[in-house]
């Protein structure tokens, strides 16, 4: 069984809005705790890291955000430019070449040439070593666009080197693909919520990643688990009351609906739990639901625990 | 907020369906998009209205709660029959196929038969036709303006594809012919046909440099490769141009109407909120903004504000619950009032999110849909929310959704 914290490259993609920021953040905090220095990048987004860790937003520039956590929110346009100074001979070539209105707006519309090079500098810094020899980077975790994006920018190197088969950006490109196969030092995350929706669209891209890639998922956090709010036995009673009582909208009635509404949500969670279990082989990772008004610091301090652990008891198990 | 100005509020989302001939449903990834389109269809179709939904999802929950088996790119007819009351009008769903959409518009545009199978069989263009920088928003807005201009239908409500950022929809479109515009266009197809050949020919040393530099950047295969398929593809632009113009006025004309659909997660409201105000740069005309899953506020519930004795005298009140005796009452009551307290700090969250929103909206209209205890799968489901949507105050006291 692979452990998640032993990866250098790690990759989280899933259906909007079901945390893949937050599981890459607390997963950022469970590398640091480790002593390892880890990178997070965004992808040319509207920053959500700085409110995570109470910072100032994460912009184009790599900042440190928490002890040995730092973080960048890439731009096409700057991966680009960093790019172009390692692959040219001249330095001083960039700017009249690059900066040419009409190459800079050929570029834009290369089909995946934006996200090549956001995932090439990606990839340079999980190669990136000091001047003793040294990783610079223990971990570069990628908080990956959404579903439908996320797996086009997976697809982008094999693309490119099939229909390439030659030349600098092939080359690249195969690197870039040796990386994202490897089961050594990569994997990719999914995140999901235990809900219809989210969860059919973790179990088709693990199943794609199979197809495409011939690679397992590394692990599938289900996110946002409503802990139970009451013993079985008390649940029992309650049924046995609310079954009773004719609905109403007094106080009482209002206070069991909510209950019953819980008690609902979490066998809806449940079943969905069980379908990914049941549907494929990657682990999956209950990551409780938090009741506070907005995730913050302490939030994503407590998921690193729970992400600490769970990969320990996976260690376990298998 | 003051309950009559709510109803204000969804009344005049009401109105808005009863009168536009396109709605656009816009927001970020997993917030319900579908879902609304769904609810704004149903409700115009109840009015005695003619209406297409066009969803670019495929989810099967959403074709089961229409009653379909599956979405499908056909327009298939949605039996309200059952409904109560019976509506006066009709509702259709067409699932759009971007690769399709696409394929169709290069059809319609190339100049002959042999550019058309020049482009269609290109290895750029069938591997990126769905992923080419506006591509699919493309589709997406052509097909709008064609089952518009068809004239069939009352309203078109538009599900947009699940992009990042809402805007794409808008932006990507005119992006991309800006990126392409004809200058440009030429340099790299002639830049490209020099890398190919190796030559400074026709173009000045500064041309010639940028080439090689770029050739060594891309490979000069991929390079000249992708300039012959451009080359192709410029051929199509004079349609895709007008066509282009006359998509920009339908969605800016006033009987076109954008509806922002959002969770009460602050993050994603922010989102909204910024959406909002780029679209009224583009000059488009905001419907209303839809809060989906807002839970229930029970502050004022006078059983979890007291000590938990009041709620045990309660349920002991209840016919039978004698039976099950005091102590266990005892513990029932405080995993209720636990409950009820861990749910309102984030019904306390979303109240005042959506407060925040309707301030920072006005005048367009705040209206929520409330966070329900099952999925929605029928018909019934569905018009369950279209009425709690239409109907509910944005800030729901009650838990209508224990029992929806």
């Amino acid at each position: 069984m692979r452990n998640l914290l032993d990866m250098r490259f790690l990759l989280f993609t899933g259906k909007g809005g079901v945390g893949k920021t937050t599981l890459a953040a607390a997963t950022a905090v469970a590398f640091a705790r480790q002593g390892k220095r880890v990178l997070v990048m965004e992808l040319n987004v509207r920053d959500r890291l700085g409110a995570l860790f109470g910072t100032e937003p994460v912009g184009r520039e790599i900042v440190s955000i928490a002890p040995n956590i730092w973080a960048v929110n890439t731009t096409p346009r700057d991966a680009m430019r960093e790019y172009a100074m390692m692959v040219l001979p001249l330095r001083s070539l960039y700017r009249p070449v690059f900066e040419n209105r009409m190459v800079e707006k050929f570029l834009r519309v290369i089909p995946g040439l934006p996200e090549l090079v956001m995932l090439g500098k990606a990839y340079w810094h999980e190669k990136e070593r000091d001047d003793t020899g040294r990783h610079v980077w223990d971990a570069v975790i990628i908080d990956a666009p959404a579903t439908g994006h996320g797996f086009f920018l997976l697809q982008i190197p094999q693309v490119i080197t099939r229909a390439l088969g030659s030349g600098r950006m092939a080359e690249e490109a195969g690197r870039m693909l040796e990386l994202l196969i490897d089961p050594k030092r990569t994997m990719i995350n999914l995140v999901t919520l235990p809900e219809e929706m989210p969860v059919n669209e973790t179990l088709e891209l693990a199943r794609r990643l199979r197809e495409e890639f011939d690679i397992a998922p590394g692990v599938i956090f289900a996110n946002g688990v409503f802990p139970r709010p009451m013993t079985v036995e008390e649940q029992r009673h309650l049924d046995s009351l609310t079954t009773i009582r004719p609905p109403a909208e007094d106080d009482l009635g209002v206070l069991l609906d909510v209950a019953r509404f819980r008690l609902e949500r979490c066998a809806l969670q449940q079943r969905y739990l069980e379908r990914l279990q049941r549907e494929h082989e990657a682990p999956v990772l209950s990551i409780p639901f938090y009741f506070q008004p907005a995730l913050d610091r302490t939030a994503i301090e407590k998921i690193a625990t729970h992400i600490t652990q769970g990969v320990e008891r996976l260690r376990r198990e298998s | 907020m003051s309950g009559g100005r709510t109803e204000s509020a969804s009344r005049t989302l009401r109105d808005l369906v009863h009168e536009a001939s396109v709605l656009v449903s816009v927001g970020s990834g997993g917030v319900g998009k579908t879902t609304t389109a769904a609810l704004l269809g149903l409700e115009a179709a109840l009015a005695g209205r003619r209406v297409l939904v066009m969803t670019v999802d495929p989810a099967r929950r959403l074709a089961n709660s229409l009653g379909l088996d599956e979405m499908k790119d056909e327009v298939q007819q949605i039996d309200l029959a059952h409904l109560d009351p019976a509506p006066g009008g009709e509702l259709h769903a067409t699932m759009l196929d971007m690769k399709e959409a696409f394929d169709a518009i290069v059809t319609r545009h190339a100049k002959d038969e042999a550019t058309r199978d020049a482009i269609l069989g290109n290895r750029f263009y069938r591997f990126f036709s769905t992923s080419l920088a506006g591509a699919q928003e493309l589709s997406a807005s052509e097909r709008l303006y064609e089952v518009v201009a068809s004239g069939e239908w009352d309203l078109v409500v538009l599900d947009t594809p699940p992009t990042a950022n809402a805007l794409d929809f808008l932006e990507a479109p005119l992006r991309f012919f800006d990126a392409l515009d004809s200058a440009a266009f030429q340099w790299a197809i002639q830049a490209g046909q020099l890398a190919a050949r190796g030559g400074v020919g026709l173009l000045h040393f500064g041309t010639h440099l940028v080439t090689r530099t770029l050739g060594r950047f891309t490979g000069e295969e991929f390079f000249a490769e992708l300039s012959s398929f451009l080359g192709h593809f410029s051929s199509l632009f004079d349609g895709f141009r007008e066509r282009t113009r006359a998509t920009s006025e339908l969605l800016t004309s006033p009987t076109t109407r954008f509806v922002i659909v959002t969770s009460p997660d602050p993050l994603t409201v922010e989102e909204a909120l910024y959406f909002r105000e780029r679209l009224a740069e583009h000059r488009v005309h905001l419907a209303a903004v839809v809060v989906n899953r807002v839970r229930p506020f029970l502050q004022r519930n006078a059983l979890v504000r007291d000590e938990p004795t009041a709620l045990v005298d309660a349920l002991h009140a209840i016919e039978g619950a004698a039976m099950i005796g005091r102590p266990l009452l005892e513990r029932l009551a405080r995993a209720i009032v636990r409950n009820a307290r861990e749910i309102d700090v984030l019904a306390a969250r979303d109240r005042g999110v959506v407060a925040d929103l309707v301030e920072r909206t006005a005048p367009a209209p705040v209206c929520t849909a409330p966070l329900y205890a099952h999925d929605v799968h029928t018909l019934d489901g569905l018009d369950r929310m279209r009425k709690d949507l239409f109907d509910a105050d944005p800030t729901p006291a009650t838990p209508k959704a224990a029992r929806g």
